[in-house]
């Protein structure tokens, strides 16, 4: 049996991190630093490169969701004529852009000067861009990433790779930066680096009992997501690296005792993590997210810095999002077997249909496949509005019950 | 009797016949399919309660993408020897991974539309994609796609789409024919378009409204419109005027070839909102008010459609400081609320006429 | 074997049934009211005094109010209690579809009687008894009419939206519009029957199919389930006490289903 750890001593850093880069975004005007609003799914590398600064909405309302004022904003957005059954995320970012107001020090994100979104996600950022650019009269780039359906086709490639080299001679225009191919080195290697040493943690969690779970990989994201390709994020997950390879040589975790080993698909319920530690105390540990693996899929090698911009087309074509149902579904099996779980429990979050519409089928292919139970959640990212716990409590206490009889049977 | 036949053609959704190439928006090249000697017939689920889809998509996938998959799986469309979905909206992007995963329909494709409509760029790759959507049409047809017969097949769906935008009908009877028109045989519907009169006398002045959104099921949504005594003067639709006002016609020999030249058109069309930038959106939707003398705009929004309902807000604030009043109504299974529908166009005419 | 007991506390009713090796020898039925766990010891001190027992018994309890019963030994969800008690009944129950007051499940089942998958409806109140109580008020009818009144439509009519504030609103002007009750309540148990179906579809419907909770009492919505379902549904004599019975059968046991 292993033994009960409590939070990662990393996330002290953490704070600070998340802290230091909203203090860093609200004084980029004053220090005239360029100031980016950036899709999840874009390739930061290039403004990172530039000396843009990339502040992430998506983030910001996860943010917001977290600190139980994502509902206050989106109504602000409704209230302007913007229907309950958008994105939360958008309808939250809309919504403090309109009121002025948020949760960090009362504060909205700042202004940008500039703004960039991948369609590599979903059409929605597209829409949610369009927005923001009319509100702050301010540029706009949207990189068009095709749908990966079956393969990546050659002029698929070459359409985004066109698209970033008009993007970088955009954010030339737009903020007075330009690119070296130096830099761009530079912050691929810090890049690939981050991206290592995420995918070895994520790895850590094969052990039994998993040193870590979901609370702990939704938390430590934030670097991941909003500061890959700095020296920051690489100096964060060394610290990170080695606290959970310290756990796994004491066998401990976060759980008295390990029953049960789940996979989870989908965005995290931000505004529940109560209902993430539910899980922990009644004796399961989450060993996998398909969302959290998913900022461990840029792999950039050696030879990518050959032809940086091609491989960053490459690259963020194969996002998780953006890659047909048979592509996601090996991806979830092999996770489910690579680490050893037992069962998959699927958000099913209303405001994000790309990530959500395909869930039912890939659960039955789960099932039939491996003989992995699973269970669907009906939920959302931000709204809470839409969220009973104690009826979904009584969804995984009735699922908990179900691995349980297979254990004994 | 000709208006009939559009009607019937609805009613069928699949005609019986072979070569039969099921799309789901006007995004797809339809010149193309004819040019391969095949039949592209739009698909348009039949609104009303789903059952089978329910148990691939949650409630909160819009019921005309739902609808599609839904009718789909009850054989409404088992006639068809291929289906293809161009990139429109999450949602459809969807539908088309779940229509592969679990219909037996032999040709399937993805035709993977460009987000952006301008710069060259995004001509280059939609040229690409078309000229790849060519070559699963001779695939599925077993016969090459000519020039000539895409000239031809340029000229056919141009003299359907002309006479369309050029029809004297309004309402519930254009919106038949608009679909019908879709779905039918694109000769006889070239033919039967000629000389097709309005039966319902033109609107009072006074109380004309212009329908502008996305795609819908059943032209019998008008109905309600008749109901309140709100005259539809036209329409700013996708399953509508949208598909009459895309030009797509060139010289001889276009710079790179037909084939680019049908790309460029699609391009150039007025972009719905799935498609960026969004500009020219606003400067049609006025220009179309202002060549229907429309007193105001009533928006059909299908219930968790995302691309539409973002612009909303927007548009009709335009609209708004032009002096243009506008009512949103929200579609759900092919149908308007009907009591709450009738209340809010009665008190929305009230406005307009006063 | 000792007698057992099981609680299953709904939100509408609370149920309590005693067990004795193969044979039921109490049940009892009461409202929940607003504090379930004075539901929940009421029913058991009369459950017991039914059966003639004495001293206390470990209860095995489930139901929405579960969390709230201090007395309980065992607490287990009432998708195993109902697949327990379901499979009591009916050994060839492969599916369970239990339609509550405020919620419906569906459940599959292996060959041996475990649980393999199960959904249950989203938050909303579609599809669930809490819709037809509503709908029989709008209608001015008692729950108990529904199910006679439907047997004696004449015309098919629909009702198209799910959701219980406007399906309400449609009924209202169903009947403005001179629409007669009886077609318009057939019309209602097609709707639910048809979202109850949308649920089942998405763990798969491996006959039998048993139907249970209060709901299945309605002939009306039985009728129409088992034209969507194309087969005859197997329905116990008391359908809403199954959940208690599962849990009465685990209480018994002692073991985990």
């Amino acid at each position: 049996m292993g033994r009960v750890t409590g939070r990662l001593k990393v996330d002290g850093r953490l704070k600070h991190l998340l802290v230091a880069h909203y203090r860093d975004a609200y004084l980029a005007r004053r220090l005239r630093r360029p100031l980016a609003w950036v899709s999840s799914g874009a390739p930061v590398e290039l403004l990172h490169a530039m000396g843009i600064f990339p502040v992430y909405p998506e983030n910001y309302a996860a943010v917001c969701a977290s600190r139980r004022m994502a509902v206050e904003l989106a109504e602000a957005a409704e209230a302007a004529g913007y229907s309950p059954d958008l994105c939360s995320y958008a309808r939250t970012s809309i919504g403090s852009m309109l009121a002025q107001r948020g949760p960090l020090n009362g504060l909205p994100l700042p202004a940008p000067d500039l703004l960039f979104a991948a369609s590599n996600i979903c059409g929605v950022v597209v829409k949610w861009w369009e927005v923001a650019a009319r509100h702050f009269r301010v540029p706009l780039f949207i990189l068009d990433v095709p749908f990966l359906a079956e393969r990546l086709t050659p002029h698929q490639v070459e359409y985004v790779r066109r698209q970033l080299e008009e993007a970088v001679a955009f954010f030339g225009r737009h903020a007075g930066r330009r690119l070296s191919s130096r830099s761009l080195s530079r912050v691929l290697r810090l890049s690939a680096e981050a991206v290592r040493l995420w995918n070895e943690v994520q790895l850590m969690r094969r052990a039994v009992p998993s040193p870590i779970s979901a609370l702990d990989t939704f938390t430590n994201l934030f670097p991941m997501v909003t500061l890959r390709g700095t020296r920051a994020c690489v100096g964060y997950l060394r610290g990170l690296h080695r606290e959970v390879a310290g756990r796994v040589a004491r066998g401990e975790g976060p759980v008295r005792e390990e029953r049960y080993r789940l996979v989870w698909d989908n965005i995290a319920i931000w505004y529940a993590f109560g209902f993430m530690r539910y899980f922990t105390e009644r004796g399961a540990s989450f060993v996998g997210e398909t969302y959290t693996w998913a900022w461990g899929e840029y792999e950039f090698g050696p030879d990518d810095l050959r032809d940086p911009l091609g491989s960053l087309a490459t690259q963020y074509s194969r996002v998780i999002l953006n890659v047909d149902l048979g592509q996601r579904l090996d991806r979830l099996l092999r996770m489910v077997e690579g680490q050893r779980a037992d069962g998959v429990v699927f958000h099913s979050c209303r405001s994000c249909k790309t990530y959500s519409l395909g869930q039912l089928t890939l659960a039955r292919e789960v099932q039939s496949r491996l003989g992995v139970p699973t269970l669907v959640l009906e939920a959302d990212m931000a709204d809470a509005r839409a969220w009973a716990e104690q009826s979904a409590r009584t969804r995984v206490d009735a699922f908990l019950e179900l691995l349980e009889g297979r254990r004994k049977g | 009797m000709g208006r009939d036949a559009f009607r019937q053609a609805l009613a069928d959704a699949c005609p019986p016949r072979e070569g039969a190439i099921g799309y789901v928006c006007t995004y797809t090249p339809e010149e193309l399919i004819l040019a391969a000697g095949l039949h592209p017939v739009r698909l348009f689920p039949p609104g009303g309660p789903t059952g089978p889809a329910d148990a691939y998509l949650q409630s909160f996938c819009c019921s005309f993408a739902r609808g599609c998959l839904d009718a789909a799986l009850r054989g409404r469309w088992d006639g068809l020897a291929g289906v293809v979905f161009p990139y429109t909206c999450d949602s459809l992007r969807a539908v088309s991974e779940l229509w592969r995963c679990h219909l037996p329909t032999r040709h399937h494709l993805f035709l993977n539309l460009p987000v952006r409509v301008e710069g060259i760029a995004a001509l280059a790759y939609a040229a690409r994609e078309f000229e790849r959507f060519r070559q699963w049409l001779e695939m599925v047809a077993g016969a090459t796609v000519g020039t000539d017969a895409l000239h031809a097949a340029v000229r056919l769906v141009g003299a359907v789409r002309e006479r369309l935008a050029g029809s004297s009908l309004l309402g519930r009877e254009f919106l038949e024919v608009a679909m019908g028109a879709q779905v039918m045989d694109r000769f006889t519907a070239a033919e039967l378009l000629e000389g097709l009169a309005p039966k319902t006398p033109p609107p009072r002045p006074g109380v004309g409204v212009l329908l502008a959104g996305g795609a819908l099921e059943d032209p019998a949504i008008l109905d309600v419109f008749e109901e309140a005594g709100a005259g539809v003067v036209g329409d700013d639709l996708c399953v509508g005027s949208r598909y009459a006002v895309l030009g797509a016609a060139w010289g001889d020999s276009p710079p790179g070839g037909p084939v680019v030249a049908l790309a460029r058109a699609y391009l150039e069309r007025v972009p719905c909102p799935t498609r960026h930038p969004p500009e020219r959106r606003l400067q049609h939707l006025l220009a179309r008010i202002a060549q229907r003398q429309a007193r105001g705009v009533v928006f059909l929004l299908q219930k968790f459609c995302d691309s539409h309902a973002f612009d909303l807000p927007y548009l009709r604030s335009e609209l708004s400081l032009r002096g243009i009043p506008s009512l949103l109504l929200e579609v759900e299974q092919g149908a308007l609320a009907r009591g709450q529908a009738l209340t809010r166009l009665e008190a929305f005419l009230e406005i307009i006429g006063s | 074997m000792m007698p057992a007991i099981g609680l299953d506390i709904g939100s509408m009713t609370t149920k309590a049934v005693v067990v004795e090796g193969a044979s039921v020898r109490a049940r009892v039925m009461i409202p929940t009211g607003s504090v379930p766990r004075r539901a929940a010891g009421q029913a058991y001190r009369e459950a017991l005094r039914q059966a003639g027992l004495q001293g206390e018994p470990p209860a095995v309890v489930t139901g929405y109010g579960r969390l709230d019963v201090p007395f309980a030994a065992r607490r287990v969800t009432e998708i195993t209690c109902h697949a327990v008690g379901a499979r009591f009944l009916f050994p060839e129950a492969r599916t369970v579809v239990d339609v509550g007051g405020q919620d419906s499940k569906v459940i599959r089942l292996s060959t041996d009687g475990r649980v393999l998958d199960f959904v249950m409806n989203d938050r909303c109140a579609a599809g669930t008894g809490r819709f037809l109580e509503v709908m029989a008020a709008a209608l001015g009818l008692s729950l108990e009419e529904l199910g006679p009144a439907s047997a004696r439509a004449t015309r098919e009519l629909t009702i198209s939206s799910l959701c219980t504030v406007f399906a309400e609103s449609e009924v209202i002007s169903n009947l403005a519009a001179g629409e007669a009750r009886e077609d318009i309540v057939a019309a209602l148990h097609r709707a639910i029957a048809r979202r109850v179906h949308g649920l089942a579809s998405r763990v798969g419907l491996e006959p039998e199919v048993v139907f249970t909770g209060g709901v299945a009492l309605n002939a009306g919505v039985v009728r129409e389930l088992e034209r969507l379902v194309g087969r005859r549904l197997l329905v116990p004599a008391e359908p809403q006490f199954t959940g208690a019975l599962g849990a009465a059968l685990l209480a018994e046991t002692g073991g985990t289903p």
